[in-house]
């Protein structure tokens, strides 16, 4: 029968691994799962800044002498619409930059929790909204861009954008928009069962 | 003392007590190195913020705990690359089946989450007042945490020692 000043003296046992080879290398400290996550955020806010700015500096420069105004009311709603993302990136970015992990474990806990309920909100209406909108903007351009193509070329690209566009959402869309919920709902339940364990 | 100093100083220290942390928490050599590395990437991360409001022990602990806790198997990463003799090192650990600080580890990581790390850090002979502290909650809750779990460990480790 081992007591538990037994269990002490055998913890006490283990060999150290030997420390001098692998100390970690602070100049991939970006490797840090956070930092990871807040990244991909921030580059896909810079990413969605630059496009809207290449749009919006083709629409100014591009010389397309385009007839109609709503042509050019298209390639500024795109520019709109990757601007509000960007936004929205940025500021999922700040919100997982924000997270202290020197906190105590409910409170960091707690943190994570309300960045992936955020997450989890954001899911039900911003990729939806985005698609929709985007989609409407390109068919604005269309309109024009179009226009002056064979009645069997409009029929041709017409047909295939919009499966494409219905597969994408209908199909891939909304598989992958379930997976990511039920992903976040199991963390965002196994974060509160950590919580719990602390409140006892 | 520069930043990168600061850091191999406390990393040489504090490692070796994380790592049997993560051992407990993980009952794995691997996913516990895996932690080590992204616990001490965080201090790196985290030590502009450092305010000497606590001890660096405890600090670090508290950045190891946390990680540790976020550790969620859906979200983890990649295992990092491992050192050869590191490998070598959980190879000879691991496969050798009556070492009864493996057993300690497994019965350990059969825990819930939250007392696989006060247990470890009572193992390690913290203060119970960092403990505390590390953890985030009051003196006496942690006495009766301590005092179930030290129960419930010795019974399982006592059950596995017999089979």
């Amino acid at each position: 029968m081992q007591e538990f000043e037994e269990l002490k003296h055998i913890w006490q046992q283990s060999t150290p691994v030997p420390l001098s080879s692998h100390l970690p290398d602070t100049g991939k400290a970006s490797a840090q799962t956070k930092i990871k996550i807040q990244n991909q955020y921030r580059y896909g806010a810079i990413c969605l800044l630059v496009t809207a700015i290449l749009i919006a500096s083709m629409a100014i420069w591009g010389n397309f002498n385009f007839k109609y105004w709503y042509t050019y009311a298209a390639m500024g709603l795109i520019c709109a619409i990757c601007l509000a993302q960007a936004a929205i990136k940025f500021y999922t970015f700040r919100k997982i930059k924000q997270i202290d992990q020197t906190a105590p474990p409910k409170q960091h806990l707690s943190q994570w929790e309300a960045y992936y309920a955020y997450r989890h909100r954001l899911l039900k209406w911003n990729k939806p909204l985005y698609f929709i909108l985007l989609n409407m903007a390109l068919g604005l351009y269309f309109l024009e861009v179009l226009g002056n193509a064979s009645t069997q070329f409009q029929l041709i690209s017409c047909t295939v954008y919009t499966c494409w566009m219905l597969f994408a959402y209908f199909f891939m869309g909304k598989r992958v928009i379930k997976r990511e919920n039920q992903r976040i709902q199991s963390i965002i339940a196994e974060l509160r069962h950590l919580t719990a364990q602390l409140a006892e | 003392m520069t930043q990168q100093e600061t850091f191999t100083r406390l990393y040489k220290q504090y490692a070796p007590g994380i790592r049997k942390l993560c051992m407990g928490y993980t009952g794995s050599a691997a996913q516990a190195e895996d932690l080590v590395q992204e616990s001490f990437m965080a201090v790196w991360n985290n030590m502009p913020k450092y305010r000497g409001e606590a001890s660096w022990g405890t600090w670090i602990y508290r950045i190891a705990v946390n990680t540790c806790l976020l550790y969620l198997r859906k979200e983890r990463s990649k295992p990092k690359k491992i050192a050869d003799d590191v490998l070598q090192y959980m190879a000879q650990e691991e496969h050798n089946p009556d070492n009864e600080v493996q057993q300690l580890y497994k019965c350990i990581s059969r825990l819930p989450e939250t007392d696989r790390l006060i247990i470890s850090m009572v193992l390690e002979e913290l203060p119970y007042e960092d403990i505390a502290s590390i953890a985030g909650i009051t003196e006496n809750n942690l006495r009766v945490k301590i005092h179930r779990i030290k129960k419930s460990l010795t019974e399982m480790f006592n059950s596995y020692a017999r089979v």
